[in-house]
């Protein structure tokens, strides 16, 4: 009878480590990675992209006719080390028209924003210290680069 | 007297251990059958999660393409991200404009978008956020330069009651051909 | 005695015992089998289903491209599906061997009518007459098989638009991409040789035919020297096509630009070809109406040039070219009014860059 009851132990256990298996194997599978991310990392890459090309394209300037294009500002600035643009210093008004456009577009979103000639700074504003994750896009005007990086987390 | 009461006992847990294992076996199957219509319950949900990621995803960068609102004047790939203003404000013609040209386009686009609301917002330079509309084209209160007043182009207008629904957007250039200035604006889809 | 009896009476025999198990077992497996055949069932039928509408969702990811080739969909389907394009009334509809019902594809599609594929090949490139009027899709699987066959006259023209232009091409013509791997002959005796191997094989002449070899079948182009010019825009090509099974005429129609040519030679049969051509004058029409209000309003807002009448011009341009639309979709067969859509086309892209571009009070339509 003592061999009975412990083969009958053994079963209740041999069922209850099943079970214990098979809800491991439930929640392993459940906790999985979620795939839609990788869409969205793309979606997200697109966008910095989609936004940095549109403020390229801006005619932020009415007292001149015809508008200057914002990519045509920034060449002239550049080659020109200065002058002014709608009464304002270029450098300072290519700033603060990018930061208009942030504002409007995500105005919690923190960003930064350079233009580039190879490792030569010629603007920078803003900066993803401390920032996990970053998202760019890029533009390059001949021999100069402007980039606009979203500082994610 | 004692073995015909421990034989009764015998039979009595014969019967009780077969029940008892039946019970376990039917409880098992159906714990198991609950286990596996839960996970694939929610690996499908995930999936339709995905789908649709990819699908607003997809569906904001063509529309965002389309000859009809695209700025054709910059040829091939320049036109990419940039949105004709005046294209916007005759696709969002409404009928009582009486054109008859463009119930036709309706009856094409909802082949085409099913049901979704695309719509073209101004962002900078602010506007008042109005309804642009074919009656106040050639008023003030249309946006020249510098760009005020209405802010915004439904172009598709086609939601699904009692739906769950995604929402996307992207940023575009807006193109004013009639005096040849760019803005920032977003093309914003709302997918059924 | 007695005792030897209850107990007998009370314990189950063993022999009875494992035949209920056995029944139980049996039962048990039955429904699990059942089960799993009924589970393999339910997912064929939702690939069908899923197929019908992936393959329309992998053309609009593809659509934003304004040319390139590409594999549809991306992730091959699991098992061969056999696919039937709609034409006549079904036309614009596609549905899978099997299903009841049919999913419209709202894109220009030109392919053969009926194909088995896991996963198709895909070209589409924007169409432009002389805007930009939609993207036009190209879809064949791999036992598809096209020849394009040329003769004396017209091999360098042949040559430089199949699948493997030579090298020694000066300028980059728009050809048949490398994937369809459409080749060039001067005879259709490859081809035949191929009936054993393929679903469908099509031979194409660009010139007239009176037919094909039995098995076969064929189209014979007879297109515009416009169209052999690879300094010219695509728009001034035109001609006419005519369809054959065999040696058996089956249709005749017309094709408006360079991309239209190639969707002819793609459209394995007159149904499929005619069903699309009207389709994407549909869509013409469609971009004719948008430029036409477009200009409407350029010419109340940029006063300076419609001092000259400028955007009415073109809109009147704009309304000839849609009452052509017009004839063509009626009958879509008149060689003359698809020559005038192309000289119209031309004639509309000189005034809006010259008349339009070339001054500085006015604003291009396009």
């Amino acid at each position: 009878m003592r061999k009975k009851s412990q083969t009958e132990i053994m079963g209740l256990l041999t069922i209850v480590v099943l079970f214990i298996f098979i809800g491991l194997i439930y929640i392993m599978l459940a906790g999985k990675a979620d795939k839609g991310s990788l869409t969205r990392d793309v979606v997200q890459s697109e966008k910095v992209q989609s936004l940095l090309s549109s403020f390229m394209q801006l005619t932020p300037c009415y007292s001149k006719v015809p508008y200057d294009q914002m990519d045509v500002i920034i060449k002239e600035c550049y080659t020109s080390s200065g002058g002014l643009v709608c009464g304002e210093p270029c450098k300072e008004f290519i700033i603060a028209e990018m930061d208009d456009v942030m504002k409007a577009y995500n105005p919690r979103q923190e960003y930064e924003f350079k233009i580039l000639k190879g490792k030569e700074e010629f603007i920078s504003k803003g900066g993803c210290t401390g920032a996990s994750e970053t998202k760019a896009g890029s533009v390059d005007l001949r021999d100069i680069t402007i980039r606009l990086t979203y500082c994610i987390k | 007297m004692k073995s015909v009461k421990s034989c009764f006992k015998k039979a009595q847990i014969g019967m009780i251990e077969m029940i008892m294992v039946m019970i376990v076996v039917v409880v098992i199957i159906v714990i198991g059958m609950v286990f596996y219509f839960k996970f694939s319950g929610s690996s499908m949900e995930k999936t339709q999660e995905r789908i649709s990621e990819d699908k607003a995803a997809v569906i904001i960068s063509s529309v965002a393409q389309l000859p009809e609102i695209e700025c054709s004047h910059l040829k091939g790939r320049g036109a990419k991200g940039c949105v004709d203003t005046l294209k916007l404000l005759v696709l969002s013609m409404k009928d009582k404009e009486g054109n008859p040209d463009f119930v036709e386009h309706r009856r094409h686009y909802s082949d085409l978008f099913g049901y979704m609301v695309i719509s073209v917002e101004q962002l900078h330079p602010q506007t008042s956020g109005k309804e642009c509309d074919i009656s106040i084209f050639g008023l003030p209160d249309y946006p020249e330069a510098p760009p005020i007043g209405c802010g915004n182009w439904t172009i598709y207008n086609n939601p699904k009651k009692g739906a769950g629904s995604v929402f996307r957007t992207m940023p575009v250039a807006l193109y004013y051909p009639t005096n040849r200035a760019y803005t920032l604006g977003q093309l914003k889809v709302t997918i059924y | 005695m007695l005792k030897y009896r209850l107990s007998k009476k009370a314990d189950v025999s063993p022999a009875f015992q494992y035949i209920f198990a056995l029944i139980v077992g049996a039962i048990i497996l039955i429904f699990f089998i059942k089960f799993a055949f009924k589970a393999e069932s339910t997912g064929k039928e939702v690939i069908k289903a899923e197929v019908l509408h992936s393959l329309d969702a992998s053309m609009q990811a593809f659509s934003v491209s304004v040319s390139s080739t590409d594999l549809l969909p991306s992730t091959p389907w699991p098992q061969l599906v056999d696919m039937k394009f709609g034409t006549g009334a079904n036309c614009g509809k596609f549905t899978v061997t099997g299903q009841k019902f049919l999913v419209p594809i709202p894109r220009i599609v030109f392919g053969p009518e009926q194909m088995k594929a896991r996963q198709l090949k895909a070209w589409t490139t924007s169409w432009y007459f002389p805007f930009r009027v939609t993207n036009i899709f190209y879809l064949v699987n791999d036992r598809s098989k096209y020849y394009l066959i040329f003769n004396a006259n017209n091999q360098d023209f042949v040559k430089r638009i199949s699948s493997t232009p030579p090298a020694t091409a000066v300028f980059e013509m728009d050809h048949l991409p490398r994937e369809f791997d459409v080749k060039y002959y001067d005879s259709e005796a490859d081809a035949v040789a191929k009936l054993k191997i393929n679903d469908m094989v099509k031979v194409n002449y660009f010139e007239e035919k009176n037919g094909v070899s039995n098995g076969l079948k064929g189209s014979s182009l007879v297109v515009s020297n416009y169209c052999m010019d690879e300094d010219e825009p695509g728009y001034k090509c035109s001609g006419t096509v005519t369809f054959y099974e065999g040696n058996k005429l089956t249709g005749a129609s017309t094709f408006i630009g360079r991309e239209l040519m190639f969707a002819a030679v793609m459209a394995d049969s007159i149904g499929v070809y005619q069903c699309q051509y009207g389709r994407a004058l549909d869509e013409m029409e469609r971009m004719i109406n948008v430029y036409t209000a477009k200009a409407q309003r350029l010419a109340t807002k940029r006063q300076e040039c419609e001092y000259d009448g400028k955007y009415n011009s073109i809109i009147g341009m704009l309304n000839n070219m849609k009452g052509k639309i017009q004839v063509l979709k009626t009958n879509p067969g008149d060689s003359d009014t698809a020559l005038q859509l192309s000289n119209l086309a031309d004639l509309i892209n000189e005034f809006n860059d010259n008349d339009l571009g070339g001054y500085e009070e006015c604003e291009v339509l396009f």
